[in-house]
C-alpha cells in the first residue's frame, strides 16, 4: 500500500517537474521556430516545426532590422565593460580586503547593491551630455562598468579572504612588489570568484535596457535590447522579423547560460544573501 | 622597517583603489546625491534650474497617476508574494525529495531568469497578439474559445498581462535560492526525524518549512524590491499605457524625465522609489528577526 502512495507521489512529482519545465522552456521554443516560418505560417502551423526552414528572416532581421549593427555593439560593449569591472573590481577588492582591510570602504561599496538604477538615471544622462561622450559606446563602457562595481566587489571581497595571506606575506618576503603579488598570487587564485563576477556582469550588460535607451540614439550604436525595443515600434505586424530578431538576441545568451550554468547562477543569486 | 612597510601597503592601497573608487563615485554616489538634488528643483534639463524645495513631492502626491502607477507596483508586489514564493518553495521542495536529474530540472526552471526582460516583453507581446498569439490560438486548441481576450486592451486584465510574464520570468530565482537553503538542512535532522516516525508531510511542514524562515524572508524582500524596480516589460509592452493603467513608478517616472523633460518630478519619484524600497527591507528584517526562531 505504502509502495503504491511512494510510486504514485513520484509519478506526480514528475508530472508537475516535467510540466513547469516546458512552461519554462516552451515559449522560447516557440519564438525560435516562428523565426524560422513566414508569417502566414505563424499562424497557421503554430505549433508545428516549420514547412520549410526560412533562413531569409534571419537575413532580414540582421540587415534590414539592424541587428548585426545591434549585436556587434552588444558584444563589444558587453566584453569591454565585463574585463573593465573584472580588473578594476579585483584591484579594490585587493586593496580593501587585503593590503588595507577595510569595512567601511567594503560597506561604501556594497551600498550600491540596494540603490535601484533607476534613481541614477537622470544625472547620469545630464554627466554623460556634459562629458560630450553622449551617443557613443564609450559612455555605456564607463557605466556599465561602474553600475557592476559594488556586486563584483561584494562577491569577490569575500573570495580573495578565503586565500591564506601566508602566500602573499611569502610573496613579499621574496621581494615581490604588490603589483607583482596581484597580478602572480591574487588573480590568479581568484579564478573561480572573478568568473562569477564577470558572467554576472556580462549578463547584465548585454540585458540592459534603459541606460542605453537614454544615452544611445544613433542607430550605429544601439545594442540588442535596444534594436527590440525599435523594431516593435516599426515593424510590430512583421511577426517572423521580430521572432528572428529576438532569436538573436536570446540564444546567444542561452549558449553562455549552458556553457557558464554554475558560475551564472552563482553570481546572480549572489545578491540575494545580501537582501 | 614596519613604518616603511606600512607606508608602502598604504600607497599600494590607494593605487589599486582609485580607478575603482574613481568611477564608482562618478556614476553612482554622484549620480544618487544629484537625483536628491534634483528633486527639488524645477528643471527641463537645458534652461535654469529653480530651487523650490518640496514642491515636487506635493505635486506628486496631488497627482492622481502617481498613485495609480504606485497601486500598480503594489499588485504586482500582491501578485509576486503569492505566485513565486509559494511556487518557487514547491519546485524546490520538489527537487529537493531525492529527485533524479535534479540539475537538469533546476537549469530548464532557471532558464527564463537569463533573458533580458524586454526580450522577455517583446515575446509575451506576440504571445498576446489576438490573431497570431500563442494564448488565443492554444486556447482556441483546447476548444477553450470562449476564454480568450484582447490581452493588453481590455482594460480589465490589461494590467494582469503586463504582470504575467515578469512574474513567470523570475520564479526559477526564487527557486534557486530556497533549493540552494534546502540543500544546507543538515540530513541528520531529516534522518532522525523519520526514524523516530515523521512522515514527508511532517517533515515538510516541522522540520523543512521552519528551516527556511530566513531564506523565506529573503525571498519576500526580493519580491519587493524586484517589484518596485519593475520597469522592462511594461515598458515594451505597453510603454505603460493607455494613460499610466500598465505603468508602474519607473515607467512614470522615465515617462516624465524623458518624454516630457520634467526633471524635478522625475527625481522625486525615484527617490520615493528608493526610499520605500529601503524602508520595506530595514523594517521587515527588524521585524523578521523578532519572530524568527533560534536554534
Amino acid at each position: 500500500m505504502d509502495k503504491i502512495k511512494d510510486q504514485s507521489a513520484a509519478v506526480l512529482k514528475y508530472a508537475v517537474l516535467i510540466l513547469s519545465s516546458l512552461v519554462a522552456l516552451y515559449p522560447f521554443i516557440w519564438v525560435i521556430l516562428s523565426s524560422l516560418k513566414d508569417n502566414f505560417e505563424i499562424y497557421s502551423n503554430s505549433f508545428g516545426l516549420p514547412q520549410a526552414y526560412q533562413w531569409v528572416n534571419y537575413y532580414k532581421a540582421w540587415t534590414v532590422g539592424k541587428f548585426g549593427v545591434n549585436f556587434i555593439n552588444s558584444v563589444l560593449i558587453s566584453f569591454i565593460s565585463t574585463g573593465v569591472v573584472v580588473i578594476i573590481s579585483a584591484m579594490v577588492s585587493y586593496s580593501i580586503g587585503r593590503i588595507k582591510p577595510n569595512n567601511a570602504l567594503y560597506t561604501f561599496f556594497t551600498i550600491g547593491i540596494m540603490i535601484p538604477l533607476h534613481a541614477l538615471l537622470i544625472p547620469t544622462f545630464i554627466l554623460i551630455k556634459n562629458m560630450g561622450i553622449m551617443n557613443t559606446r564609450l559612455s555605456l563602457y564607463l557605466v556599465y562598468s561602474a553600475t557592476n562595481i559594488s556586486m563584483s566587489v561584494f562577491i569577490l571581497v569575500s573570495f580573495i579572504k578565503t586565500i591564506p595571506s601566508a602566500l602573499d606575506e611569502a610573496a613579499l618576503i621574496e621581494g615581490m612588489n604588490f603589483w607583482q603579488i596581484f597580478t602572480k598570487v591574487i588573480f590568479p587564485l581568484s579564478k573561480p570568484g572573478l568568473a562569477t563576477i564577470g558572467t554576472l556582469a556580462f549578463l547584465n550588460c548585454w540585458n540592459e535596457y534603459v541606460y542605453a535607451a537614454v544615452l544611445i540614439a544613433k542607430p550605429a550604436f544601439k545594442t540588442l535590447p535596444l534594436g527590440i525595443a525599435s523594431l516593435k515600434g516599426q515593424y510590430f505586424t512583421d511577426y517572423s522579423l521580430m521572432c528572428a530578431g529576438l532569436a538573436i538576441t536570446i540564444v546567444p545568451v542561452m549558449i553562455f547560460y549552458i556553457l557558464f550554468q554554475e558560475q551564472v547562477i552563482k553570481g546572480m543569486t549572489a545578491g540575494a544573501v545580501k537582501g | 622597517m614596519v613604518k616603511e612597510l606600512e607606508k608602502l601597503k598604504n600607497r599600494a592601497a590607494a593605487l589599486f583603489l582609485a580607478p575603482g573608487l574613481g568611477l564608482y563615485l562618478l556614476f553612482v554616489i554622484g549620480p544618487l546625491i544629484f537625483s536628491v538634488y534634483y528633486s527639488f528643483v524645477k528643471w527641463n534639463g537645458v534652461g535654469a534650474k529653480e530651487f523650490v524645495g518640496i514642491a515636487n513631492y506635493i505635486k506628486l502626491y496631488k497627482f492622481d497617476q502617481f498613485w495609480i502607477a504606485f497601486m500598480n507596483n503594489m499588485k504586482l508586489i500582491i501578485v509576486s508574494l503569492i505566485v513565486q514564493v509559494p511556487s518557487a518553495f514547491i519546485f524546490a521542495y520538489l527537487l529537493y525529495r531525492n529527485t533524479k536529474g535534479y540539475k537538469a530540472f533546476r537549469a530548464i526552471l532557471f532558464l527564463p531568469v537569463v533573458v533580458s526582460p524586454i526580450a522577455i516583453g517583446a515575446m509575451f507581446s506576440i504571445f498576446y497578439n489576438s490573431e497570431i498569439g500563442l494564448f488565443n490560438v492554444l486556447l482556441d486548441a483546447l476548444h477553450m474559445g470562449s476564454l480568450k481576450r484582447q490581452w493588453l486592451s481590455d482594460p480589465k486584465i490589461l494590467l494582469y498581462s503586463v504582470m504575467a510574464p515578469q512574474v513567470w520570468q523570475f520564479i526559477g530565482y526564487h527557486m534557486v535560492i530556497q533549493f540552494a537553503a534546502m540543500q544546507s538542512i543538515p540530513h541528520q535532522v531529516i534522518e532522525s526525524a523519520s526514524i523516530d516516525g515523521a512522515g514527508s508531510t511532517g517533515i515538510l511542514f516541522r522540520i523543512v518549512l521552519p528551516m527556511m524562515w530566513d531564506v523565506i524572508q529573503i525571498s519576500i524582500i526580493l519580491c519587493v524590491t524586484g517589484s518596485l524596480k519593475a520597469f522592462g516589460h511594461s515598458w515594451i509592452m505597453t510603454q505603460g499605457g493607455p494613460g499610466v493603467r500598465s505603468s508602474y513608478l519607473t515607467v512614470l517616472m522615465f515617462r516624465m524625465a524623458f518624454l516630457e523633460r520634467n526633471f524635478g518630478m522625475s527625481s522625486a519619484i525615484s527617490l520615493n522609489i528608493v526610499v520605500m524600497a529601503l524602508l520595506f527591507t530595514v523594517v521587515f528584517k527588524r521585524m523578521a528577526k523578532r519572530s524568527s526562531i533560534e536554534y
